[in-house]
């Protein structure tokens, strides 16, 4: 093909207008995502979504449906402590949710952070840059909870944001209410007060105006001297339920017709249990007899196994012979060439048996 | 036939007599305040009390609970009357996870039963359940707190 120079320009032009209606269309799309929205459809119609985090009902319940697990540390309750003093929220009537594993509750906050660190990124950008790692946070699926994060980005930056802006709105929406200047008015415990006139509105009152209204793009942030629970050794909101016994942890979980397996590592690193159905055990008589279930690989980490059992004796043999490496199949990475070889091993004997011979020293034959 | 109490209430169960009381309390009776931990006796999360006594129900198996009175968690204390331990653990905040602390409260409410006044050596040589998170100090002033609170309200 010969390259002329009309074709050069005419192609250059093309390239550039498709690249530039790329842009204005990622702009578009990233300046469109709606955070408070996103979260407010993922939870439907019978919840408020104030702001990015925060739920608010009528009754004045305010719930911080926080990203974020408790391992103990306190996470929960310093995200409470958090929006307790930003929101002026009543702590009796505030409580905090676990936020559901859907996309709108990413958290954009932390990656933010650790871009970032502790720099504002609104003061110079607008919410542009947010929306940008609100959009990309979507699409990574980014949740988790540790790295010191969740306080200082999550906390910080996100929910401490969520919070005075969500107190900004329903200020503004009291003093429409009331007919005077947004400056009159004090939060307290969950409630806007015109301390003039000694007239108080409940939060959950003014929800329903307040969250009409635009979020503010610039909160104004309480000062630490007028912090209550901020930096105060406040009772951990996770204690109670641990010390009566409460918590479901994940060994907790049940499900019907649950079944219980015993893992079985194969002996070679990287090998794959395939099979032990149809093995002689001495000891356990045949695999698939009365109890067992069956065998399923489990496909995380590296070389595992599952032997599943229903009843108490047969899930008893099946740890015992998880632990005790009896003779079952294993498939081996067999290295550089790639592939697998399957290789049998009797661990009584401590005998190796392949397609082709096996060396004991973790190698299978032929590599 | 294997009959027992838990927290007051009867039982009657029906179970190869060598599984472990834990598996009873746990998947039989779906009391899951109790704890699996380690399995061997060692670490105590699954600490009960049988006949009063502190037990490692992971290591008993449900045959020596024949007759027994056996008291978990679930029958300890409630949110509306908090058994003396557990109020000394809200009040010095002691669990961290949490995980080891149903088990570490089992055992420090049978170690007060027994010893009343314990000293700091009394809750070393009493108290063997291991807590990963390390809340030691807090369970070992905790466990001071509760016995002040008891002799106090028995004074």
């Amino acid at each position: 093909m010969r390259i002329t120079r009309r074709g050069l320009l005419l192609s250059a032009a093309a390239g550039g207008g498709a690249m530039l209606m790329g842009t204005v269309g990622l702009g578009m799309w990233v300046g469109a995502y709606d955070r408070r929205a996103r979260q407010q459809d993922a939870l439907g119609s019978s919840v408020r979504m104030m702001t990015q985090w925060i739920r608010i009902d009528d009754d004045d319940t305010v719930t911080l449906l926080g990203p974020h697990t408790e391992m103990g540390q306190g996470t929960q309750t310093s995200l409470l402590q958090i929006v307790l003093d930003e929101l002026s929220a009543d702590p009796a009537k505030t409580r905090y949710e676990l936020a559901p594993a859907d996309p709108a509750f990413t958290h954009s906050d932390a990656i933010q952070g650790m871009l970032a660190g502790e720099q504002d990124l609104s003061t110079w950008s607008g919410s542009l840059v947010e929306k940008l790692f609100g959009r990309v946070c979507e699409l990574g699926g980014v949740m988790f909870t540790g790295g010191s994060m969740a306080v200082r980005y999550t906390g910080w930056r996100g929910i401490r944001r969520s919070a005075a802006c969500a107190r900004m709105m329903l200020v503004e929406a009291a003093a429409d209410q009331l007919g005077v200047d947004p400056s009159e008015l004090t939060t307290d415990n969950s409630a806007v007060v015109h301390a003039a006139t000694g007239q108080r509105i409940g939060y959950g009152a003014l929800a329903a105006a307040a969250v009409k209204l635009p979020i503010p793009e610039r909160p104004v942030y309480k000062k630490p001297g007028d912090w209550k629970y901020i930096a105060t050794a406040y009772p951990r909101i996770d204690i109670p339920e641990k010390v009566f016994g409460e918590p479901v942890y994940g060994i907790d979980t049940a499900v019907p017709g649950m079944r219980y397996a015993a893992i079985a590592p194969p002996p070679l690193a990287q090998g794959r249990v395939t099979g032990v159905a149809n093995v002689p055990f001495p000891e356990f008589g045949l695999l698939g007899g009365a109890g067992f279930s069956g065998f399923a690989e489990a496909n995380v980490g590296l070389g595992r196994g599952n032997v599943l059992a229903d009843q108490f004796d047969a899930r008893t043999q099946a740890a015992q012979m998880s632990t005790a490496f009896s003779v079952y199949y294993f498939f081996c990475n067999v290295g550089s060439f790639g592939g697998y070889q399957g290789i049998m091993y009797d661990a009584k004997n401590d005998v190796y048996y392949g397609a082709s011979e096996s060396r004991k020293d973790g190698q299978a034959a032929g590599y | 036939m294997i009959r027992f109490t838990v927290n007051g209430r009867s039982h009657e169960v029906d179970l190869e007599p060598e599984m472990p009381l834990l598996w009873v309390l746990r998947e039989e009776l779906e009391l899951r305040g109790t704890k699996f931990g380690c399995g061997l006796g060692v670490c105590g999360a699954c600490t009960i009390h049988l006949n009063g006594r502190a037990v490692r129900s992971c290591v008993t198996p449900v045959s020596a609970a024949e007759g027994a009175d056996l008291r978990t968690i679930e029958g300890l204390g409630t949110r509306d009357e908090p058994h003396p331990i557990q109020q000394a653990w809200l009040d010095h905040q002691v669990p961290q996870c949490g995980y080891c602390q149903v088990g570490m409260q089992m055992s420090a409410a049978a170690l007060l039963d027994s010893v009343p006044n314990p000293t700091d050596q009394d809750i070393t040589d009493g108290i063997t359940n291991v807590c990963r998170c390390g809340c030691y100090e807090r369970i070992r002033s905790a466990i001071h707190g509760a016995a002040a609170s008891v002799r106090h309200e028995e004074g």
